[in-house]
């Protein structure tokens, strides 16, 4: 069918009977993005308030490792969504003997890596928006997405199973950090140490927030 | 007639040892008063070149005490217990918001007469910068040896200094300082001499400039020409 308008003529796109699945190919497309992290992670960008609020959200297992609580975490088989997400459940025990589940999830912005949440429970990557409170500055926040640009390799090890179990060796506290230190093993790599140095910053309300950084 | 001339020499006598008495008295209460507010640097002088703790108070980072002249200097552990009057707190450092570096001397026990040297931390660290370095050729900075790693992250940037021994930039040692308080008491104490010769050595080559106290002119000029000397 061709329509005329105004002395021009318009031949649509769809036509004949596929007209009749565009509000099907809409939905899904609509459903895509709405439930699909890959589609919907298209326009994360690792800024200061989106890694505050990432890391808000990772608040809790972030302060059980530096506070030593941790023993061990166990990574289980990561899955792609797209090419930027990465999710990852984990399993941690802690120090107590208590076993808690969660995910790591990893996300990617022009070809680089960023931690993205570390989550007991909850849907993998579920954040709500948090506003960065007064005392905490963007310096810092932005420390802490320059300083990832150490986890590639980290990142590489979760995608093909290189380790899964990282073990807590100790944690050492100085100042406005906390060094934690891992033994990585049980994938298809060898044993390998590494250490990830936390920063913490205390918001003008008083409350100690901390930070993860690089993997090294 | 020779007891009236000897009580009028005894009364002469008298007059002139009681005028006598009185102007040596008067010549002590004159020295007295010009000497309030002035030390000496006969006895021990403690130097604190201050830093900033957590809560970005101002604390000692490093606290010296010169004695017998400058040629002996000891560098006590800034942690160290002591007692502040008044206050809940109860380390040497924390002294010297409540007292300057005269605060730190009291809380070491010496008198308020004592003598004390105050160097705010943009003051040595600048002094640190524009001094000569330690090696023939190495970059300015101060060799330490630490037995760990020592982390510290001021806001902005993380500083790592490695295990065993390094170069501190000057711009860095004030972050060595505050990392340095996590470390064991033995650790500490030498990152405290290193830096605190160091420092004392910066500031004696600019004869001290930059720094307040209550010596006099002359005797802080004495001061620092003994602890410039090798």
């Amino acid at each position: 069918m061709v329509h005329v308008v105004a002395g021009r003529t318009r031949t649509p796109l769809v036509r004949g009977n596929a007209r009749a699945l565009v509000p099907v190919v809409v939905l899904a497309a609509i459903l895509a993005a709405t439930t699909c992290p890959g589609v919907a992670a298209a326009a994360w960008r690792p800024t200061p308030g989106q890694v505050f609020a990432e890391q808000l959200a990772s608040q809790r297992m972030i302060t059980e490792l530096v506070s030593n609580r941790v023993a061990s975490l166990y990574i289980g088989k990561s899955h792609r969504h797209g090419a930027s997400v990465l999710h990852a459940p984990i399993n941690v025990t802690m120090r107590d003997g208590n076993r808690v589940s969660g995910w790591l999830v990893l996300r990617r912005y022009r070809y680089r890596w960023y931690f993205h949440t570390i989550t007991a429970g909850g849907q993998a990557g579920d954040i709500s928006p948090a506003a960065v409170p007064e005392g905490i500055s963007s310096a810092a926040l932005n420390y802490c997405i320059s300083s990832q640009a150490t986890n590639q390799w980290f990142a590489k090890g979760v995608r093909y199973g290189y380790f899964r179990q990282l073990d807590v060796v100790g944690v050492t506290n100085n100042w406005n950090t906390a060094t934690v230190q891992f033994v990585l093993s049980g994938g298809t790599r060898g044993r390998r140490n590494a250490r990830m140095t936390c920063v913490s910053q205390t918001s003008s309300a008083g409350k100690q927030y901390w930070f993860m950084t690089g993997l090294r | 007639m020779n007891n009236r001339s000897n009580i009028t020499l005894s009364l002469i006598a008298g007059g002139l040892a009681l005028v006598v008495c009185c102007a040596v008295a008067g010549w002590l209460l004159l020295q007295r008063a010009g000497d309030s507010g002035k030390a000496s640097a006969g006895g021990r002088t403690v130097i604190v070149f201050a830093s900033t703790d957590d809560d970005g108070a101002a604390v000692a980072g490093v606290v010296a005490l010169v004695a017998e002249g400058g040629t002996k200097v000891t560098f006590p552990d800034p942690l160290t217990e002591v007692s502040i009057p008044g206050t809940s707190y109860d380390r040497l450092r924390d002294a010297y918001s409540f007292g300057g570096a005269a605060g730190v001397g009291a809380a070491l026990g010496m008198a308020p007469t004592d003598a004390w040297v105050d160097v705010a931390e943009a003051e040595w660290v600048a002094a640190l910068a524009a001094a000569p370095s330690e090696g023939a050729s190495g970059p300015p900075g101060i060799g330490v040896e630490l037995p760990r790693p020592v982390d510290a992250f001021d806001g902005r940037r993380l500083v790592s200094f490695p295990k065993g021994a390094s170069v501190v930039r000057p711009a860095d040692v004030p972050l060595l300082l505050r990392g340095a308080a996590y470390l064991p008491v033995d650790a500490r104490s030498g990152v405290a001499k290193d830096v605190g010769t160091a420092v004392m050595r910066a500031m004696a080559e600019r004869s001290g400039a930059g720094a307040t106290t209550n010596l006099s002119a002359e005797d802080v000029a004495a001061l620092w020409r003994e602890l410039r000397a090798p």
